[in-house]
């Protein structure tokens, strides 16, 4: 059974909690200092399970993913356009 | 960010704001939050309040309600907010996270909903008018300065004795107005054209006896 996005209870995105026991996460958490190649590495990483996604997906719930990752590009374009007029 | 932040200006000020830091820990403390006051580098205070379920984590990080208080030369600035427990400033892991866009309104509408946030200031707002000093405002009904508008046109002048021969003979009657001011005329008419036959004291024409002696008015 696949891990909810969401607290049953409160409806509260659950996500972060995932995110935290990735390993690449952690291994940002060891070591404050970013260079180049993590920055690299990390987006090689992501376009790859981007793809193993894609290749799995059946075509409606690939849609549904793909509007869903448009929508939170919006909402993040949103905030940080956001966070500019508040100076 | 400002779209998620309660502010408000009190009118009052104190010389020192951690008594008013120290009274909303306790406070708050009483009723089961975490709670913990530090300065700021704007010789304010800021207070986290954080409690059990109440602030989820983000990415492990405790969020908690900040109440910030800055001294103003108009008041006290308090400043209600979503920020880290016991942190002035979020943290850039927690800014830059892909989903915090999405969480922030889901902390703050649970703050909004227990109205804590409401809560919180209302209680700065008691704290300071209680030993604070009262900022004086502008009173939009005091008196204008002057200056302020145009001197009104000078009055006319009042009937006298010592008036020109040429109206020596009018000076009996009462002195109409100048015609400019029909409004000055009615009244100075309405007051003043009715004098009494038996001991000559002019009274209102809506007067059915003289006021002085008693004899029914012409």
């Amino acid at each position: 059974m696949g891990r909810p996005w969401f607290d049953v209870g409160s409806g509260d995105l659950v996500i972060d909690r995932y995110v935290m026991e990735t390993p690449s996460y952690q291994r940002i958490l060891a070591d404050d200092a970013i260079s180049d190649h993590e920055l690299a590495q990390q987006a090689q990483h992501v376009s790859k399970l981007l793809a193993q996604l894609e290749s799995r997906l059946p075509a409606d719930a690939r849609d549904a993913f793909t509007d869903a990752m448009s929508e939170l590009a919006v909402l993040n374009a949103l905030y940080q356009k956001r966070l500019e007029q508040d100076g | 960010m400002a779209g998620f932040e309660t502010i408000k200006l009190i009118p009052y000020t104190v010389p020192d704001l951690k008594p008013t830091a120290k009274a909303i820990v306790d406070h708050f403390t009483i009723q089961g939050y975490e709670t913990t006051a530090l300065p700021t580098i704007s010789n304010g205070w800021q207070v986290s309040l954080a409690k059990g379920g109440g602030f989820k984590k983000v990415l492990g990080t405790q969020m908690a309600l900040n109440v910030s208080l800055e001294a103003r030369p108009d008041g006290t600035l308090a400043k209600a907010n979503i920020g880290v427990f016991g942190q002035q400033a979020l943290p850039t892991i927690i800014t830059a996270f892909v989903f915090w866009p999405i969480l922030l309104p889901q902390i703050w509408g649970a703050v909004q909903q227990s109205k804590l946030d409401d809560e919180v200031i209302a209680m700065v707002e008691r704290e300071l008018s209680t030993y604070g000093t009262a900022i004086d405002r502008p009173n939009p009904y005091a008196a204008p300065p002057p200056g302020a508008y145009p001197a009104p046109p000078a009055a006319p002048a009042p009937p006298s004795a010592a008036a020109p021969a040429s109206t020596a003979a009018s000076a009996a009657q009462p002195t109409p107005p100048p015609a400019t001011d029909p409004a000055a005329a009615a009244v100075a008419a309405a007051t003043t054209d009715r004098t009494c036959s038996n001991c000559g004291t002019r009274y209102a024409p809506t007067f059915k006896f003289c006021p002085e002696c008693g004899t029914k008015a012409a």
